[in-house]
């Protein structure tokens, strides 16, 4: 432990490709995930084109490959782009950038442990995501350019080779998912530092190892349930299909659904609750102040892991699923907002009276409570099966869903890597940049997500490639009507006169994501220029408390150039009885009285 | 500084609530942007179940965003100040978990009522016998890539048999009784989606779903046609799956099934689809 930077020497391939050192695993799960980030982006900004000028010709490569559309792309086109969207942005970017990145980053480095429990496990988790990444990667040189039916991939739809890659690759992501929890959970468990008990650890911490259990006990159903998709796509097995032309039947699309939702919504909770735990970290760090409630908010964390195996059914509200079944899933998905709620109170209990410094982080990590706030509410009135029959499948689970996933997760992972970027190479990131890249990422976000809402509630579908099938339908319906309408009256259908307001907000929608597309060159310049010409940070540059603050920047091979010993628990900011306004947890008791108690308690005192 | 930030989180609850309100009242330019228009009789209970939640969230929204710019705005670094040293409180803690506990079970409560009576409970009939029977589905939805299949009941007055007829596309239903429908896919998963109605169900193929509502004749504007759309992504042409709702008068109705059967031969075999001309039985 005490070996920092004298290693014995290594080649350049087993120090920096198949290494298993948690930190270089860590870097290259966060390239690799910024890289699919950029992909997912892509394709993002693609569909929402087609949305605002819909049938518009494809640049550069529009006419090789739409030929025959004259340069314009196919329905069956705009359905990939959403379902690899979707694909890319859970399974390779922020599941892989949470647990695979910050988790390998921060565990050892926060518990004060010199690596992990299984070091070549931890290299092979890495590793496995590249047959992920090859698979999905060939999915887009299939003759439909890529998987069409969603992410949720519901059976009797799906099929093609498409569909062989891109169970293949979520395959694989699963294993090195599974494989990375297994670590987690006995590094957590086993590798803690002297004196670091468990109601001592950082909630980051604490959202990793919950983010672990639910990996460990759900991932398994997810890949059994995509094995046996994949028999029945390949060798004709029928576990999902029903008797039709291309099926013998004998199978349940609805049995996928309870499978697929078994593991997938629990996923949600493990693309959110390690980024909690890190927004609890920056947010406490930079208000100068104690968590608010440390013990209730690793209980809301363990009430919405906890609960959150049991809501998968609001997925399937109406999807022919009993509906008194409907009505038990509601109860436990309406009861998981009181522990995400204790959280919202609880930070902003943190932030009240505090001293706040307004870094880059502190900002992305503000930005991700006051998001999560919209999220967390718009997940209320879908949570009621009632008020989701008109909801379901419209853009209001859109919205909700990038609000929960884009506008909170996503801004706790800017918060997360303007943070330990110090950490992770030893130079600060530019304030100015990064403050100009929260500014317009959080206006762009906010005016690419919250119209969202309005044409959920309007009842506008997702997933339609355009609505000018509609709009000309109407228009030749209309025709046809006056022609035969006795009375004279001209007939007129409903969504026509919506149609006006369908195409504006969808322009602007697709302005707002362009934007915020371009402004993440603030971004990728201030990530690489400040590799190189970002001012040195010292060990401890943000004056936090955890474990991690104490080795040098960036730590060595071995992580501690000492054996750290834990006194007290991560959160002892502007404590009365000190000078300076945070105590680190490895220094001392402070003084022979005693009079800073072990803060391992967390007991909640009066204010 | 600090405070251009302090504003700028001020600014997400007002905005928010602000479109939601100009969403609400048409205020421009979010005209015709609120709930479609309801033509059903229980549409009201799902709308004012929608709009008593947005209230109750619209209030958590702009009390937390309240305090949480709040925070911002007072309490910035300043140095030599020192936060306050506390580690939480108890009573604040049971307060923040017991009361919200309460209002989301008042919501579960609420609207359980209305989802039984949506989903749960079909719609009872007197039978010829004298007792009570589930009421019997007036139209048989098919659903399949890429369009909508409504068979209505043939001579024998029963959907399901030898002798219904189908046409593609358009749904003629009769004003102010409750019907019932049969929704089954032939294909793949589809999503019968009647927004005017507030109904929504998705078709599983190899299963039998039904749907009840009953239309409401003072909501029907004359001769406005309905949208029926898919709503669950079903391939490529799922934006084009759309269908068209035409409510009638019980008299229309009849007269419409009159010359259906009249058309149809004796053999039974279904009348061709004749598209918008179907629209006769409505006008007569």
């Amino acid at each position: 432990m005490s070996d920092t930077g004298e290693h014995p020497r290594q080649s350049f391939i087993s120090r920096y490709i198949f290494s298993r050192d948690h930190k270089v695993i860590g870097t290259q799960f966060l390239y690799s995930t910024l890289i699919w980030f950029l992909v997912g982006g892509g394709l993002a900004i693609a569909l929402r084109i087609q949305l605002a000028w819909p049938w518009s010709d494809m640049p550069y490569f529009g006419n090789e490959l739409f030929a025959t559309e004259g340069g314009q792309i196919t329905p069956e086109f705009y359905n990939m782009l959403f379902t690899m969207h979707a694909s890319v942005m859970i399974f390779f970017v922020i599941i892989p950038i949470l647990a695979g990145a910050f988790g390998n980053l921060l565990i050892p480095l926060m518990i004060g442990a010199d690596d992990m429990a299984f070091p070549t496990l931890n290299m092979l988790s890495y590793w496995v995501m590249w047959p992920a990444f090859i698979c999905l990667g060939l999915s887009f040189g299939t003759p439909t350019f890529g998987a069409t039916f969603g992410w949720t991939a519901n059976p009797p739809m799906t099929e093609g080779p498409a569909l062989t890659f891109w169970l293949l690759a979520l395959i694989f992501v699963g294993i090195g998912s599974m494989m990375g929890s297994v670590n987690y959970l006995t590094t957590i468990i086993q590798m803690r530092a002297p004196g670091m008990t468990m109601f001592r650890l950082p909630m980051t911490i604490w959202g990793m190892f919950v983010t672990a259990i639910l990996q460990a006990f759900a991932l398994p159903v997810l890949t059994a349930a995509l094995c046996m998709q994949l028999a029945d796509n390949c060798w004709g097995t029928g576990f999902f299909r029903p008797e039709s032309a291309t099926s013998t039947g004998g199978g349940e699309p609805l049995m996928w659904q309870h499978l697929f939702w078994f593991y997938s919504h629990p996923a949600v909770y493990i693309m959110i609750l390690p980024a909690m735990g890190m927004v609890s970290d920056i947010i406490s760090c930079f208000a100068r102040k104690p968590l608010f409630g440390y013990k209730p908010m690793i209980y809301s964390i363990s009430g919405i892991a906890g609960l959150g195996f049991i809501v998968w059914g609001h997925h399937m509200f109406v999807s022919g699923m009993n509906p008194m079944l409907g009505t038990t899933f509601a109860l436990s998905t309406i009861l998981i907002a009181l522990p995400s709620a204790v959280k919202v109170f609880n930070w902003i209990g943190t932030l009240w009276r505090g001293n706040i410094r307004l870094t880059t982080p502190m900002l992305f990590a503000i930005s991700f409570v006051s998001m999560f706030i919209i999220g967390g509410l718009s997940g209320i009135p879908i949570a009621s099966p009632l008020i989701d029959i008109p909801l379901h499948d419209t853009y209001f689970i859109v919205a909700h869903i990038h609000y929960v996933l884009f506008a909170g997760t996503v801004m706790a992972v800017f918060a997360g890597i303007y943070y330990w970027y110090p950490k992770l190479f030893g130079r600060m990131m530019n304030e100015t940049l990064g403050k100009l890249h929260f500014l317009f990422t959080f206006v762009f976000l906010n005016g690419t997500f919250f119209l969202m809402h309005v044409l959920g509630w309007m009842g506008v579908p997702r997933r339609y490639a355009s609505f000018q099938a509609l709009k000309q339908q109407i228009e030749e319906g209309n025709q046809q009507l006056e022609l035969t309408a006795s009375d004279g009256v001209s007939k007129i259908f409903v969504m026509a006169k919506d149609y006006e307001a369908i195409m504006w907000i969808n322009e602007f929608i697709t302005i707002c994501a362009v934007g915020m597309g371009i402004v993440q060159v603030f971004f990728v310049l201030n990530f690489f220029g400040s590799l190189f010409f970002g001012k040195k940070a010292g060990r401890n540059p943000w004056e936090a408390n955890t474990l991690e603050w104490t080795t040098p920047s960036p730590p060595g091979h071995g992580n501690f150039d000492f054996q750290p010993i834990v006194s007290r628990g991560p959160y002892e900011y502007s404590h009365p009885d000190t000078e300076k306004d945070f105590v680190m947890q490895t220094d001392p008791p402070l003084d022979e009285s005693g009079q800073v108690a072990d803060n391992d308690s967390g007991e909640a005192a009066d204010v | 500084m600090n405070r251009f930030w302090s504003i700028l989180f001020f600014l997400v609850p007002i905005l928010g609530v602000g479109v939601c309100l100009m969403s609400a009242f048409g205020i421009y330019p979010f005209e015709e942007t609120w709930l479609p228009v309801d033509i059903s009789e229980s549409g009201k209970d799902i709308d004012r179940a929608f709009v008593v939640v947005m209230w109750i969230i619209g209030v958590v929204f702009v009390g937390t965003g309240y305090f949480l710019a709040m925070a911002l705005w007072k309490d910035s670094y300043s140095a030599g100040k020192k936060a306050q040293y506390s580690h939480g409180n108890t009573r604040l803690e049971i307060a923040w978990s017991v009361i919200p506990g309460f209002v989301l079970i008042g919501i579960f409560v609420y609207q359980s009522i209305y989802w039984e009576q949506q989903k749960i409970s079909r719609p009872m009939v007197q039978q010829v016998d004298g007792s009570e029977g589930l009421q019997e589905p007036l139209v048989r939805v098919v659903a399949h890539k890429f369009g909508w299949q409504f068979w209505y009941a043939g001579m024998d007055g029963k959907v399901g048999t030898f002798d219904d007829f189908m046409i593609e596309n358009e749904l003629f239903l009769p004003m102010d009784e409750s019907i019932v429908l049969q929704l089954e896919s032939i294909d793949v998963l589809h999503s019968f989606y009647l927004r005017n109605l507030r109904i929504k169900q998705d078709l599983v193929p190899g299963k039998r779903q039904f749907a009840w509502f009953r239309i409401q004749s003072e909501k029907v504007k004359p001769n406005q046609v309905y949208d029926i759309l898919c709503a669950e992504l079903c391939g490529w042409g799922h934006s084009r799956m759309n269908g068209r709702l035409y409510p009638v008068t019980r008299e229309a109705f009849d007269l419409f099934l009159l010359e259906k059967h009249r058309e149809q031969n004796s053999f039974g075999l279904p009348v061709e689809n004749e598209g918008g001309n179907t629209g006769d039985g409505e006008a007569e």
